[in-house]
């Protein structure tokens, strides 16, 4: 073999790998937060965390540029979602909930649109190729720069960057919660005869539907707290206020994120007779801390460290 | 007040007679009684009992008895409340459900809160 064909064989093997070195790596997170919204995909995931399993059958499909899709759970009680563009539909035995998605990035659609807001808070690394759901898929994983927030290990299909699998793991590489693709299948064709059949068995989406529920509010007209000492890398992404049941007050709920992980900080005026609560508990993989001041309870949640919480239930001034 | 008889006397047939008059006799044992009209009796007087009412110290003593019974049974008497340790029960369960219906990306959590609809 001449030296020429001999660099062209090495060249031809080491290409791939290049080819992941030479780009920005952040690049395959974009590629793989545009593919969650675009592929038409079916399939079932298994969902896990601390306290239950779950099995869910996942259609989506890109239709005119907007996103269609229904999630319906194998096990435990028939619920299922159906979003149609940025409104969610939740039937339940209760009903027919609505909700209006605005940071909800159910799995597989785990990775926000603005991955520059992830460099500040995560180190970026490549991990094994693995086999899932019978595809091959890149790990990547996005480890804390600090101790303020998890890890997220999310395998990437290598050839259509759809997330496939989700692990997140705390400082002591425990895993938290973990979400993976059982069976898949792609490019399946969705037209309109696909919100027929599946949406309007259900919802009637030229119906106007009046919510029962009038006591959700996101317009606050006067803050009458500040925040101080943030913990880093975390903005304020949502307010939403609340009247309390059977009072003439309102409750409010500050949502913040570091582009995967939420923390709600909620501030709640307390009744009279009622004792506040001061500490930190943990319910499953979520972390909770109560504070008292000056009449409110103010108790922040969240799937972050303890520490994170406490600092965000001390963050409010009045 | 009762009248008694010994048997002897009633077998002697000496029978003691119901007093007659009775209410009457008493009537004018207690018009007889001196009236008091006022709250405070000088102490000089020879025909009334006297007593004695100092104001002070009963109002020294209500005080102490608020601050103990405030202390003892935790009444409130400015506006700082004390806080209890935070327990798992403690948590409302609205308050974690909203957290979830906001952010979850498990659909298990997003499912358990939203408004319902007609």
């Amino acid at each position: 073999m001449t030296l020429f064909k001999k660099l062209l064989t090495l060249l031809l093997l080491f290409s791939p790998l290049a080819a992941i070195s030479m780009d920005d790596p952040w690049d395959i997170l974009e590629d793989s937060a545009n593919a969650s919204h675009a592929l038409n995909y079916e399939g079932v995931f298994h969902s896990q965390s601390s306290a239950e399993t779950n099995s869910t059958h996942v259609i989506h499909a890109n239709i005119d540029n907007k996103e269609y899709c229904s999630l319906k759970m194998l096990d435990g009680d028939p619920n299922e979602v159906f979003c149609a563009g940025d409104l969610v539909y939740v039937i339940s035995q209760d009903g027919l909930l609505i909700k209006k998605r605005k940071n909800q990035f159910l799995f597989p659609s785990v990775l926000p649109s603005d991955i520059n807001h992830l460099k500040k808070n995560y180190q970026l690394s490549f991990g094994e190729k693995n086999r899932i759901a019978d595809r091959m898929a890149q790990l990547i994983v996005l480890r804390a720069k600090d101790n303020l927030r998890f890890n997220y290990h999310i395998w990437i299909d290598e050839k259509n960057f759809l997330p496939l699998k989700l692990v997140v793991t705390d400082n002591k590489n425990k895993t938290i919660e973990q979400s993976t693709f059982t069976t898949i299948a792609f490019n399946k064709e969705f037209n309109k005869e696909f919100k027929k059949d599946i949406f309007e068995k259900n919802i009637n989406l030229s119906k106007l539907y009046a919510t029962k529920n009038k006591f959700v509010e996101n317009y606050v007209s006067n803050k009458f707290w500040n925040l101080k000492d943030l913990p880093a890398g975390f903005k304020e992404v949502d307010l939403i206020s609340r009247r309390v049941n059977g009072l003439n007050l309102l409750d409010y709920q500050l949502i913040f994120s570091d582009g995967l992980a939420y923390v709600s900080l909620f501030i709640r005026p307390i009744p009279k007779g009622t004792e506040p609560k001061e500490g930190t508990v943990t319910i499953g993989s979520t972390n909770i801390s109560a504070k008292y001041l000056d009449g409110y309870q103010i108790m922040s949640v969240g799937m972050v460290p303890p520490e994170t919480v406490n600092t965000f239930s001390g963050s409010i001034e009045f | 007040m009762s009248e008694y008889q010994m048997i002897s006397d009633v077998l002697k047939k000496n029978k003691v007679l119901p007093k007659n008059n009775l209410t009457d006799k008493i009537m004018s044992a207690i018009d007889e009684e001196p009236t008091q009209m006022g709250g405070i009796i000088k102490t000089n007087s020879s025909n009334t009992a006297v007593l004695s009412f100092e104001i002070w110290p009963v109002l020294g003593s209500l005080a102490v008895l608020v601050v103990i019974a405030s202390t003892a049974f935790n009444i409130e008497v400015n506006s700082v409340s004390t806080s209890q340790f935070l327990a798992i029960e403690d948590i409302p369960k609205e308050i974690i459900n909203a957290h979830h219906a906001a952010t979850a990306n498990n659909m298990n959590y997003f499912i358990q809160v939203g408004d319902s609809a007609k």
